[in-house]
């Protein structure tokens, strides 16, 4: 008798691992987190944001200065970046492929769309990418740096499917973020700046002839630098403005 | 009153949700930033007059030594005056090469918005004489002869000798400043000239102790067309490097073309429609 309770649980237990592991396993409450999150994100970008817009508004710099590019313009810039690939650093084993990689911008939240595939072991997965542009004023240079909010792979997988299901960890791994956003490891596009110029009205002589005389007349020289001082970057649907600030600088 | 509880609770659940307070969020700062937007190019730059206004401003502030301009003679160009018919020859030149220097200060620089594209700096110029070193040589009057007969000079050469001068006068000197768009890689292109006036007047006063004061009108021609020319670049630069996540780099370059320019009394604005090009190779 006790063995044919053994052999029931025994067939119970291999019953359930059986049932589980043939269970389908998604990421859709990862990819739902990973939507929260970003409208998060975006929130409080646009408090930001409106509060710079209020403080403009109410007292207007009349040194600033605006730049302007548009999103047709960096996705030709970005493009460069498709069809890259990379091992993932904290993951080496999975090799991220960039297909695309396009602005997403949204008022006031550089958002970018990419559209890429993870692969690992010879599976491959869509990845969902909550990305967006991080500027870094480098010196007389921008860089609009890929800055990765997190990645999220579009699969379901079964418990026996180790590799996606390794593949879905090792993705889901803080650290990787971290390390691809620390080693700027998405890429970069870097835009010189002209910020500063300098002009020179040189003293000048013009010679001239008149009744009873030649003479010339000098004019005085001037020159000066002017600055422009980044001070913010805007992204909206159109495009990204970039604001600064003028310092004059008359010798 | 079911109806409306469900009402109440579908309404305050939408207007909780964040996705509904983003959308209200983008639409507060759409409706802030309205009216700057620009759709109608690839790059855009807007720069304000009030750094050429706190200049002009500077100008006027300045000691008088920065703002003057100065006139020096080099060499005598004939007579400044010769009478045969009543002076029996009698004339004034320049006394020396650098006998004549004036100088005129400038004041008053202010901006003045002429068209779609080019702004006019106007400037008060008080001219005057600093020196002027005048030789003389006086002949004396024709008489008539013995019964009315004849026109003749006194005998002898005459009496000469140096002589100053004094004279004075103002004006508005206008200058040009036309704005274009740089065709080659972006920015505004500025020339500079001279547009008013086209000369300046004035008369040089001899105080002469036989034939009393005698004015000898000058015209100092200004020097017209472009006197300077320049370029203001964007802020971007058209070309730059995309940085690939194995660490190399590709290089391209943006082709632009002109669209439009636009001036108003607060700021000159371009803008420029762009095609990427990527260096082969690069």
């Amino acid at each position: 008798m006790k063995k044919l309770y053994l052999i029931a649980f025994l067939f119970a237990v291999l019953a359930g691992a059986v049932i589980w592991s043939f269970i389908k396993k998604d990421t859709e409450a990862e990819l739902q987190a990973q939507k929260q999150n970003e409208i998060k994100a975006e929130l409080l970008v646009l408090a930001d944001f409106k509060a710079w817009l209020v403080t403009q508004t109410a007292t207007p710099d009349p040194f600033a200065t605006r730049g302007f590019l548009s999103r047709p313009l960096l996705d030709s810039i970005l493009s460069g970046l498709d069809g890259t690939k990379l091992k993932l650093p904290e993951a080496q084993d999975v090799t991220l492929t960039i297909n695309t990689i396009r602005t997403d911008f949204r008022p006031g939240f550089p958002g970018l769309s990419i559209v890429a595939t993870a692969e690992r072991s010879g599976v491959t997965a869509d990845v969902s990418t909550v990305a967006r542009i991080e500027p870094v004023f480098d010196g007389s240079m921008l860089r609009l740096r890929v800055h990765v909010d997190s990645l999220v792979p579009k699969i379901s997988w079964r418990f026996i499917d180790f590799t996606l299901g390794g593949l879905v960890r090792d993705l889901a791994q803080t650290k990787v973020v971290e390390a691809i956003n620390n080693e700027d490891a998405l890429g970069a596009v870097a835009i010189p700046l002209s910020h500063s110029q300098t002009f020179a009205l040189p003293s000048t002589q013009v010679p001239f002839s008149t009744t009873g005389l030649n003479a010339a007349v000098t004019l005085p020289g001037f020159s000066g630098t002017i600055t422009a001082q980044l001070t913010r970057i805007v992204a909206m649907p159109e495009g990204l403005y970039v604001y600064a600030t003028l310092k004059t600088g008359a010798q | 009153m079911l109806v409306a509880s469900s009402v109440l609770a579908v309404s305050g659940q939408a207007d909780d949700s964040p996705s509904t307070q983003l959308e209200a969020a983008r639409a507060e700062v759409i409706k802030l930033i309205e009216g700057t937007r620009i759709s109608d190019g690839d790059i855009a730059m807007s720069i304000p007059l009030a750094p050429v206004n706190a200049a002009l401003a500077t100008l006027n502030a300045a000691p008088e030594a920065q703002r003057t301009i100065s006139l020096n003679s080099s060499g005598a160009n004939g007579l400044f005056w010769k009478d045969d018919p009543t002076w029996c020859g009698s004339f004034a030149e320049l006394g020396s090469p650098d006998g004549l220097r004036a100088a005129a200060v400038l004041s008053s620089f202010g901006l003045e918005i002429r068209d779609a594209s080019s702004v006019v700096i106007n400037v008060s110029a008080a001219l005057s004489l600093q020196r002027a070193d005048v030789h003389w040589h006086f002949r004396g009057r024709r008489v008539s002869g013995p019964f009315g007969i004849g026109n003749v000079c006194p005998p002898g050469g005459g009496v000469g000798g140096h002589i100053g001068g004094r004279g004075e006068t103002s004006f508005t000197l206008r200058t040009l400043a036309r704005l274009s768009q740089d065709a080659s890689d972006g920015g505004f292109r500025y020339d500079l000239s001279l547009i008013s006036p086209a000369s300046i007047d004035m008369t040089l006063k001899i105080g002469f102790e036989h034939i009393g004061d005698l004015g000898i009108p000058q015209s100092f021609n200004v020097p017209q067309g472009v006197l300077l020319s320049g370029k203001i670049p964007l802020l971007f630069q058209t070309s730059g490097t995309v940085q690939l996540p194995d660490g190399t780099s590709k290089k391209y370059a943006v082709a632009i073309a002109a669209k439009s320019l636009g001036l108003t009394p607060v700021a000159v604005a371009g803008l420029w429609t762009g095609k990427v090009e990527f260096t082969p190779g690069s």
